[in-house]
């Protein structure tokens, strides 16, 4: 018994000892093993950026990265299901979709949610976050030790690209919550912005825009073979700005611009035929005014994937044929037969393989929604759905136009030279020039322009725009049978995953309506 | 000891193969009375044949949705001998196009381990081992010309590879002393890993001819070639301790204490402290249980603690950039771009894990009833995951602790000799398992849908309610609806229910409740949103069983097991979704391209046949979706199994001979109605197989 105890007693102590050796042994250790993780494939945030070059790519991989028109989701300007200017278009009376993915439905129809499955008129809120991303790139420029100048030659085309972003969200959302610099820093404080309103939103955009005008760092305006040939110029923010005031019907400032894009300065000049605008052999060519610029391999557009219909014979026959975007029948004839434009929009084809004549009065399975907004040449080395083709993304008869719009529309009243300025688009699809005396009134004009604008930039993402500003977007709506088309539509409704974020913070951001 | 495995299977679909080969050596050594050292070794080698696979649709078509899909009055090959497409659907290769495609993946693994023990004194063992586990990994593509992927590219090959090599170090002392009834084990330890990470890529296209498939792809003219690669490296290092103790094998207690660092974490957040305690209690032992022991012949109470730890949320503690998004300038020159790839969370820490387990052991019948039940209540706290950031930051998530869950659940075994006689043996396993995972706190960053519940299961479905289709009578003279809150639907879409609405202020704007959630009025209000959407249920299975019967009859003997799942959640099986859409496919509506469609389609809407129970052509124009249309809890049991085996008389050749009979998964019962309620991971599944072998075991 006595021996029991004793040795009960010796593994008491024992345990003390280990007890004591252990807890010592990891104070000890753990204080002096270094752990370590490595990802050998990164840039960590405090390295960066230290060289002009640095900079440079930061402002390549977070300033033009959204304005890119790459495969699927890869810039605003893809032609893809999250494509802007496709996504616009589709809500209006000239898109239409042959397809039955689930994000088309409710853009077709003018049904917009904050709910839509498909988030066809949501998705471009997340855009939110590139204008952030400028924002801390323009810090992180400013507090680098890069040369100066340089540091205001990148942030001023940040500038630009901020402005114009915000353009295009206010546009599509109203005003958006703009934050500033510190309050991008924290992500553990999660508070919601409000957004910002109207004016205020309108003061920002312009503010970016001239900022990065007055800094007289950006180029007026690039001609093919330029080094920089496809860095953001004076002309596209000019353009921007236009297309603002357009919006703000401010129709003297836009005039005033309008008239300084005109100037021999940047160069700006129309094609001779609508359908050599769009080639691979006039790329570059001098109606554009800014393209996101593809190469089929880094980049590629897809286009032609996306419209042409298995049949529709191309001289590459590895052209990928999706058979997707139509221009519904009842715009398309709206042409007159002997427009030039329709070359490219085709109506009637033959089929390569069965010889069959496919039209409006045999649409087959491959127009039954519309003409085929072929509109892009071919890319002979596509080897697939992956083009070659720069996307236009503004171009001069843009620009012409809206100066004619805003010169009747200031003046109220219809002038000669408003007439010249659409006739130079008008006569160059091969159709008779408008006279002065056409016009009864300014209103009359101004729904032939209308008209006249849609004939030309079908798909190119003004028609949205056009017909809201023409106040005749829900009318249109209406019109293509849209049962749910209402006066509040004008105005996309914001995701719902923002809006339930907002409320957590206490208010309601959603567009009034929805 | 060295033993080696050779094992070829060829799949169901062509071109679908494995082939591995495995070997194993054991060697242990005793360098002296107290000293002992080993090494084992496995290499395995497994190559893969693969044919492409999945749900894609269109131009990505596997081959079992082209298979499907596929106009089946075209034939294989037109006349020149190329592949037929379908000219309603070109874009799509022909599905037995796909079997020229040489896939072929290995995976080798080598798996090392060196130990050294030595007995220095009486009771005390040291433990030295170190081991080495390396994967490598290679996945070698070859599209041919002779498929439309292929032809359009040129032929395309890829390559690539991975090669992870894991080391682990592991120190262990262990201290053991027996004192008349009392055993008491202390063990101190130290482990150190480290796991390396790297790949390389490479692939080309616009080949000559497809006779090299992927082993020469310089001799591809794609003017930009791909190639890639990527590493990383991290650290896990622990000490730990365990106490043992047993008085008389009647009570016993164990305590640990883990610390473990993790080199993702940031240096204050690194290391983590993790204790456990459990006890055991034989009370078959007891005096008092003396009496009881005709009938029960074992009896274990035991009750454990613990706290364990994660750390797998990758390096999210830091912030960093990739190289990425180009553009194009000048001359088309690629210019290189970085961006924000990842905003760090400097906070992160271990995530506990804190599991309370109570088990009951139980033996009647001189142990020939045996009972195991079993309780288990786990919460994990400050789990580890991404977040949601606010919309205008630059990255959508960062990695948190965000919240705790809490998993509990319920599992029993009984094993039953039921007869054991000379001639005649039945034995029964039972077992039965029941859990449930849910939120139990959502932490300060969790931003609700109005439809979210914050004790929610883990996994779980939302959506709307169905009410049937559109009929006719729902539109009014001019053919618009007259269900309000659907505006635009026509007759034979799925009807779906506007059971609530929000609150609105004067100025149309929704009102906010005091937990930052929009206030419901509890009343339709002729719009479908998220007002609507209902809380469908847990995804998960609610109870599980197995069963299984074995029984003797002289020289037969049987085997059968069954094991069932019940109440798992189910939104339609291919009868229903190759109809509706599903993965992309938009349905019924594609049969003008000659796509097979299920025999179900004979209940699909018209307009002539108004009675029809499925939605009808045009469902996919309706973005309100199908709700819970298809949604149903299905169940199953599957016997995985039937063994039948006869054993030969002993006879002077060999002492022991069996032939055996072995079907594997014979029949299933459900009330599902697609291919297989277990192994359809959706409505183009890989279908499950049945095997049947016949076998003979001869001992010498």
């Amino acid at each position: 018994m006595k021996n029991k105890s004793y040795n009960l007693k010796i593994e008491k102590q024992m345990k003390k000892i280990i007890f004591s050796i252990l807890i010592l042994m990891t104070i000890i250790i753990s204080s002096c093993i270094n752990l370590e993780s490595e990802l050998y494939d990164i840039i960590s945030f405090d390295m960066f950026p230290k060289t002009e070059a640095d900079a440079q790519a930061l402002v390549t991989g977070q300033v033009y990265a959204p304005f890119r028109g790459g495969e699927w989701g890869v810039g605003l300007f893809n032609v893809g299901a999250s494509g802007l200017f496709v996504c616009t278009d589709m809500t209006t009376d000239q898109g239409d979709c042959q397809w039955n993915d689930v994000v088309w439905p409710d853009l077709i129809t003018v049904n917009f949610r904050s709910t839509s499955p498909g988030n066809g008129e949501t998705q471009f809120y997340s855009y939110l976050r590139d204008i952030s991303k400028m924002t801390i790139t323009i810090e992180n420029i400013n507090s680098s030790s890069i040369p100066d100048a340089a540091k205001k030659r990148l942030i001023a085309e940040t500038r630009c690209a901020r402005g114009w972003l915000a353009y295009i969200l206010y546009d599509l959302y109203g005003g958006i919550p703009i934050a500033t610099p510190d309050q991008l820093k924290d992500p553990s404080v999660d508070v919601a912005l409000p957004r910002t309103t109207g004016k205020d939103m309108v003061t920002y955009i312009e503010g970016e825009l001239m900022a990065a005008i007055e800094s007289k760092e950006l180029k007026d305006n690039y001609q093919k073979g330029d080094n920089e040939y496809g860095r953001f110029t004076n002309g596209l923010a000019y353009t921007v700005l236009m297309k603002l005031y357009m919006h703000e019907k401010e129709w003297a400032k836009a005039e005033t611009i309008g008239r300084e894009l005109m100037s021999t300065k940047y160069g700006y000049e129309l094609m001779d035929s609508y359908q050599s605008i769009f080639t691979l052999e006039n790329e570059k060519n001098k109606e554009v005014i800014w393209a996101a610029v593809a190469d089929g391999k880094t980049i590629s557009s897809m286009w032609q994937a996306h419209v042409l219909s298995s049949g529709y014979p191309t001289k590459n026959p590895n052209i990928q044929k999706w058979g997707g975007y139509r221009v519904p029948w009842a715009f398309y004839n709206k042409f007159d037969t002997n427009d030039k434009r329709l070359n490219v929009l085709v109506g009637e084809y033959t089929d390569e393989n069965t010889g069959e004549i496919i039209n409006q009065e045999n649409p087959g399975t491959t127009l039954f929604k519309g003409a085929m907004p072929v509109k892009y040449g071919e890319d002979p080395n596509s080897p697939g759905y992956e083009s070659q083709l720069d996307w236009i993304v503004y171009r001069y008869a843009d620009i012409v136009t809206l100066l004619s719009e805003a010169i009747v529309r200031k003046n109220n009243a219809v002038t000669q030279e408003a007439v010249d300025l659409l006739n130079m688009v008008h006569t160059r699809a091969g159709i008779t020039a408008y006279k002065l005396a056409d016009f009864s009134n300014p209103q009359a004009f101004l729904d032939e322009l209308l008209l006249e604008r849609g004939k030309e930039f079908w798909f190119e993402g003004v028609r949205r725009t056009d017909l809201i500003r023409h106040g005749k977007y829900i009318e249109f709506a209406k019109a293509k049978g849209s049962a749910t088309a209402a006066p509040h539509m004008v105005l996309m409704p914001i995701p719902q995953w923002a809006v339930d974020e907002a409320a957590k913070s206490g208010f309601d951001i959603q567009n009034p309506g929805y | 000891m060295i033993s080696g495995n050779y094992f070829i299977q060829n799949g169901v679909i062509k071109n679908n193969n494995l082939d591995r080969v495995t070997s194993r050596i054991n060697i242990d050594q005793k360098l002296s009375e107290k000293v002992k050292t080993g090494i084992n070794f496995t290499i395995s080698r497994n190559t893969f044949d693969n044919v492409p696979l999945g749900s894609g649709q269109n131009e990505n078509a596997p081959i079992l949705v082209g298979a499907v899909q596929f106009n089946p009055l075209l034939p294989i090959k037109n006349e020149n001998g190329e592949y037929q497409l379908n000219p309603e659907a070109m874009y799509m290769p022909n599905p037995v196009s796909l079997l020229e495609i040489a896939n072929v993946s290995i995976k080798e693994r080598l798996l090392a381990n060196v130990y050294l023990e030595a007995k220095p004194i009486k009771n005390l063992l040291l433990r030295a081992n170190f081991g080495v586990d390396r994967n490598y990994q290679k996945m070698k593509t070859y599209l041919p010309k002779t498929t439309l992927p292929g032809r359009m590219q040129g032929g395309k090959a890829d390559i690539g590879q991975s090669d992870q090599s894991d080391y682990l170090l592991d120190l262990t002392a262990t201290y053991t002393k027996e004192v008349e009834d009392h055993t008491f084990t202390t063990m101190v330890g130290h482990s150190f890993q480290q796991f390396n990470w790297e790949n390389l890529s490479a692939g080309n296209s616009q080949f000559l001819t497809d006779v090299y498939l992927f082993n020469n792809i310089g001799a591809g003219v794609y003017p930009k070639p791909w190639v890639g690669s990527s590493a990383n490296k991290n650290e896990i290092a622990s000490f730990f301790g365990r106490i043992n103790y047993s008085f008389k094998d009647r009570y016993l207690i164990t305590a640990t204490m883990r610390l473990d660092g993790a080199s993702n974490f940031n240096k204050d957040h690194r290391w983590g402290y993790f204790p456990s305690i459990s006890a055991g209690w034989r009370f078959i032992d007891e005096e008092f249980a003396q009496s009881l022991t005709k009938v029960l012949s074992n009896g274990k109470l035991r009750i454990g603690y613990g706290v364990t730890g994660k750390s797998n949320i990758g390096n999210a503690a830091i912030s960093f950039y990739r190289e990425g998004n180009s553009s194009l300038f000048g001359n088309e020159v690629e210019s290189k771009g970085v961006y924000m790839a990842q905003l760090g969370n400097p906070k992160i820490k271990w995530e506990q894990n804190k599991e309370l387990n109570i088990g009951l052991d139980l033996g009647f019948l001189n142990n020939r009833i045996n009972l195991v039940a079993e309780y288990f209540n786990k919460v994990v706290d400050g789990w580890l995951s991404q977040r949601s950031l606010q919309s205008y930051m630059i990255v959508s998530q960062v990695a948190d602790n965000i919240g705790s869950t809490q998993s509990r659940g319920f599992e029993l075994t009984i094993n039953s000799q039921s007869i054991n006689r000379r001639d005649f043996s039945w034995s029964t396993d039972f077992t039965y398992s029941f859990y449930k995972d849910t939120w139990k706190d959502r932490g300060p960053y969790w931003k609700p849908s109005t439809y979210s519940i914050y004790n929610a299961p883990l996994r779980g479905s939302y959506g709307y309610l169905s009410d049937g289709l559109v009929q006719a009578s729902d539109m009014d003279a001019n053919g618009k609806s007259t269900i309000t809150w659907m505006p635009g639907v026509i007759p034979g879409q799925v009807k779906i229910k506007d059971i609530d609405g929000f609150e609105r202020n004067e100025d149309g704007t929704a009102k906010v409740g005091s937990d930052g959630r929009f206030i419901k009025t509890g009343k339709p209000d002729g719009k479908l949103d998220d007002a609507d959407k209902v809380f469908y249920g847990s995804n998960d299975p609610q109870f599980i069983f197995g069963l299984n019967n074995t029984l003797r009859y002289k020289n037969w003997d049987l085997n059968i097991y069954f094991y069932g799942q019940f109440n798992k959640l189910n939104f339609g099986s291919y009868q229903d979704l190759w109809l509706t859409g599903a993965n992309g496919m938009t349905g019924v509506i594609n049969i003008y391209r000659g796509y097979n469609m299920p025999t179900s389609i004979t209940d699909v809407w018209t307009h002539d046949n108004s009675n029809a129970t499925r939605p009808g052509f045009f469902q996919d124009k309706s973005t309100y979706g199908i709700g819970d249309f298809y949604l149903k809890k299905i169940w199953f049991v599957r016997a995985q199994n039937i063994t039948l085996g006869y054993t030969l008389p002993e006879n002077i050749f060999f002492s022991n001979t069996r032939l055996y009979i072995d079907i594997n998964n014979p029949f299933i019962l459900t009330n599902y109605k697609g291919l297989d309620p277990e192994t359809d991971s959706s409505v183009w599944a890989y279908p499950n197989v049945r095997t049947v072998s016949l076998g003979i075991d001869i001992n010498f």
